[in-house]
């Protein structure tokens, strides 16, 4: 569903009013130390919102959104968190992560809708959100603001179509993105249109002028393998999670990593790898960047890798989807659509610790706040 | 095959002054998933997949194979007389490969995944007129040969299919777009033709492998299997509702777009969600001349779930009972508010039908379809 410009905006400045503080914990800025995660969520058939918990579980804050949520991020040197609409969708919400108060909604150009993923730069200050340009066909990285009002200042391609997930490099200028290859229009919701002729990439942009440095495929033979979510780790090596539109009899590999030169697929055992079902949800790079987990709600598992393309482990949880770093290393947390989290740590990899339960559906992401910049680190590891 | 009790429906669904509406927007939030192994009915995950396979996929494929092969033979009479004023054989033919195609195209997994032969056999939406654009490109220039049925199984699958055809053998629906150029634009069917018969007789001949290793394969290979027709259940409900109704509906009268129905050029929008909903509905609860019960071979005949059961079932009928009972062209539908109520109702009305089926058969097939699962990005 397309919301008109008129009802969306009454709804969200009806939505800033009334915005929902669930404060758990002690502490006048939220329950405790870093890290903090956001992640989208259902809060009942068709209500949906975007909940921001600590290294507890516990919920800091949340509020709703008009429409069913995606990815989100936090806004580096500062408290606020955005979270934007799930594709088709046009709006994305800025609140601040501590209070749940909405500070500013951001809605597409014409023509443009977001893909559910966005990055800040380094400072804080630009926004980069992958986005369609639908009646081109075309992806596009689209440009905004922060420190005026999240004023939209510009766009370039996104060197293919479909952007999906975007992350920033450990150099801070450099924009790693998810070109899904899929193309979409709103006119035909979410029904994919290109299958047969889909090109996937995952390619790197100067963020200084949207130029294109670098470009990585697969095998022709691999080219339904979406290319959607990835994940980054300080030494500069990329994790990517794939979704296959081909066949279910075929069943490639879904990961490849990628340090500079060829990418390298990941392999899973057998059993493993079937349960899959040719989909991944979500990626994430352990804190220290030695280990990578991936979702597959479809087989409700969580597989693990090492950095050098080991593989580690796979743990079960139903409808598991959103996945981020948690604070001791090795170690992530993990989020269902049935409402549980759980932390699944280093050492052993399949062992988990549950958080508390929640009525809250978890939605495909979790993004990870390592620590919060007006808390002191010290005991910021909460999630063992 | 060895089968369930057959069913002893004795609760009659009720349309009622809100016909159909079940309101069970929890689909997404049902709860955990129930193991697969806890069949009702003594059926097992293998012999249900058997059973699907062999009495709803194979018969279908079979007269899509035929059908299309029944097309091919018309094209190439048609264009041997051309002329002679004879299109309205091969637009039956047209007709029947498409009520044939209809049938089966919710199975967008397995054989007709292969080789991209669901998009080379349907490439629709074709929301940037990839089709028109290379077809215009083949006709418009005599110095280029016509391509044969390999070179068009080669070339996009804008103009490898139905839609294709369509196109050539209807025009815009006034005149014939055969009145251009009839000697290349009968090569280019005979050709299509070709290929959409070829591409069937290949589907044909994988559903019979495919079924033959269901019926020896394992407990698992049957689940995945059934997970693949449960998803291709809830996508087909999904697709009738945005793309066949919706869109062509618009959000209101003025911005209704009769051109986005799907083969608006023969006039087959609404047959076509008939075929679809009466192949749905066999897939669900199976063919009973066949001793066959479907995906519901799953679900309990008694207490609340029986209830659910026939509850899907019915409403999947009721939808095929309420075009048949409003016959409609849906050019001339979209600009009639009655008719638009209709039609927007009845896209309610499977929306409906996808969530119960999500929220009760899922789990009883042991299908992750939770939020997540079922619907993420």
């Amino acid at each position: 569903m397309r919301w008109t410009g008129t009802d969306r905006r009454t709804l969200l400045k009806g939505l800033a009013a009334t915005a929902l503080l669930l404060r758990t914990g002690g502490g006048a800025h939220g329950a405790g130390p870093g890290p903090y995660y956001l992640s989208s969520i259902a809060t009942a058939p068709d209500a949906y919102g975007a909940a921001v918990f600590d290294a507890a579980g516990s919920i800091v804050a949340t509020i709703d959104l008009p429409a069913r949520g995606h990815g989100g991020c936090f806004r580096p040197r500062g408290t606020e968190a955005i979270v934007f609409a799930r594709r088709p969708g046009d709006f994305a919400v800025v609140f601040d992560r501590r209070s749940g108060t909405i500070l500013h909604t951001l809605h597409c150009p014409d023509g443009r809708h977001f893909y559910g993923h966005g990055v800040f730069d380094a400072d804080g200050r630009l926004l980069h959100t992958t986005e369609n340009d639908y009646d081109a066909g075309r992806g596009v990285i689209g440009v905004w603001d922060a420190s005026r009002d999240y004023a939209r200042v510009g766009e370039f391609d996104s060197g293919g179509i479909g952007p999906h997930e975007i992350v920033l490099m450990p150099d801070g200028r450099t924009l790693a993105v998810a070109n899904g290859g899929l193309l979409t229009h709103p006119d035909t919701g979410r029904h994919k249109l290109n299958v047969p002729e889909m090109r996937p990439s995952l390619v790197l942009i100067d963020s200084a002028d949207g130029r294109l440095v670098q470009r990585v495929e697969l095998p022709r033979e691999l080219h339904k393998l979406s290319i959607r979510h990835l994940a980054v780790t300080p030494s500069r090596q990329a994790a990517v999670a794939m979704q296959y539109e081909g066949p279910e009899g075929d069943s490639p590999p879904l990961v490849f990593i990628w340090s500079g030169g060829g990418p390298r697929l990941l392999e899973a055992p057998p059993a493993v790898q079937s349960r899959m079902r040719n989909y991944t949800g979500s990626i994430a790079a352990g804190r220290d960047g030695r280990t990578f987990a991936v979702t597959a709600p479809r087989g409700g598992l969580t597989a693990f890798w090492s950095a050098d393309g080991r593989f580690l482990g796979a743990a079960d949880m139903t409808d598991v989807c959103g996945v981020a770093a948690a604070a001791r290393t090795g170690a992530f947390v993990l989020s269902s659509g049935t409402g549980d989290r759980a932390v699944y740590g280093a050492g052993d990899v399949r062992a988990g610790r549950p958080l508390p339960a929640s009525q809250l559906r978890w939605d495909n992401h979790i993004a990870a706040l390592a620590d919060d910049p007006a808390i002191p680190a010290a005991g910021a590891d909460a999630i063992r | 095959m060895a089968m369930a009790p057959a069913r002893s429906d004795t609760r009659t669904f009720r349309p009622g002054l809100v016909p159909g509406i079940v309101c069970l927007a929890i689909a997404a939030f049902g709860g955990p998933l129930a193991p697969a192994h806890a069949l009702a009915g003594g059926n097992d995950l293998r012999s249900i997949a058997s059973d699907i396979a062999h009495h709803h996929a194979l018969p279908r494929v079979e007269a899509l194979a035929s059908a299309t092969a029944a097309l091919d033979r018309s094209i190439a009479t048609y264009c041997d007389e051309r002329g002679a004023g004879t299109s309205g054989t091969v637009h039956e033919a047209f007709g029947a490969a498409l009520a044939a195609w209809m049938g089966v195209e919710h199975l967008r997994f397995g054989p007709l995944a292969e080789d991209d032969r669901y998009w080379r056999i349907q490439f629709w939406p074709d929301k940037h007129g990839q089709g028109a654009r290379q077809l215009r490109k083949l006709l418009s220039d005599p110095s280029q040969p016509v391509p044969d049925a390999t070179a068009i199984g080669e070339a996009s699958a804008a103009i490898q299919g139905l839609p294709a055809l369509e196109r050539l053998l209807f025009g815009d629906g006034s005149a014939p777009a055969a009145a251009d150029d009839t000697d290349r634009v009968c090569l280019l069917m005979t050709a299509i033709g070709d290929n959409l018969a070829a591409m069937a007789e290949a589907a044909l001949n994988d559903w019979r492998a495919l079924a033959a290793e269901l019926d020896s394969g394992t407990g698992t290979r049957a689940g995945e299997f059934l997970a693949s027709a449960f998803r291709a259940f809830a996508d087909q409900l999904e697709f009738i509702a945005d793309l066949k109704l919706d869109r062509p509906l618009g959000k209101s009268e003025e911005a209704a777009r009769p051109r986005q129905a799907q083969n608006w050029r023969s006039s087959m929008a609404l047959a076509n969600i008939e075929a679809n909903l009466a192949a749905l509905d066999e897939l669900y609860g199976g063919n009973a001349e066949a001793g066959s019960h479907g995906l519901a071979a799953v679900l309990d005949t008694q207490g609340p779930e029986g209830d659910y059961r026939t509850a899907i079932g019915e409403g999947l009928r009721y939808g095929a009972t309420f075009l048949r009972e409003r016959p409609m062209d849906m050019a001339s539908a979209v600009h009639d508010q009655e008719q638009r109520d209709s039609l927007a109702f009845l896209a309610l009305h499977i929306r409906q039908m996808r969530d119960m089926a999500l929220a009760h058969l899922a789990p009883a097939l042991g299908v992750a379809a939770g939020f997540n699962a079922m619907d993420g990005d």
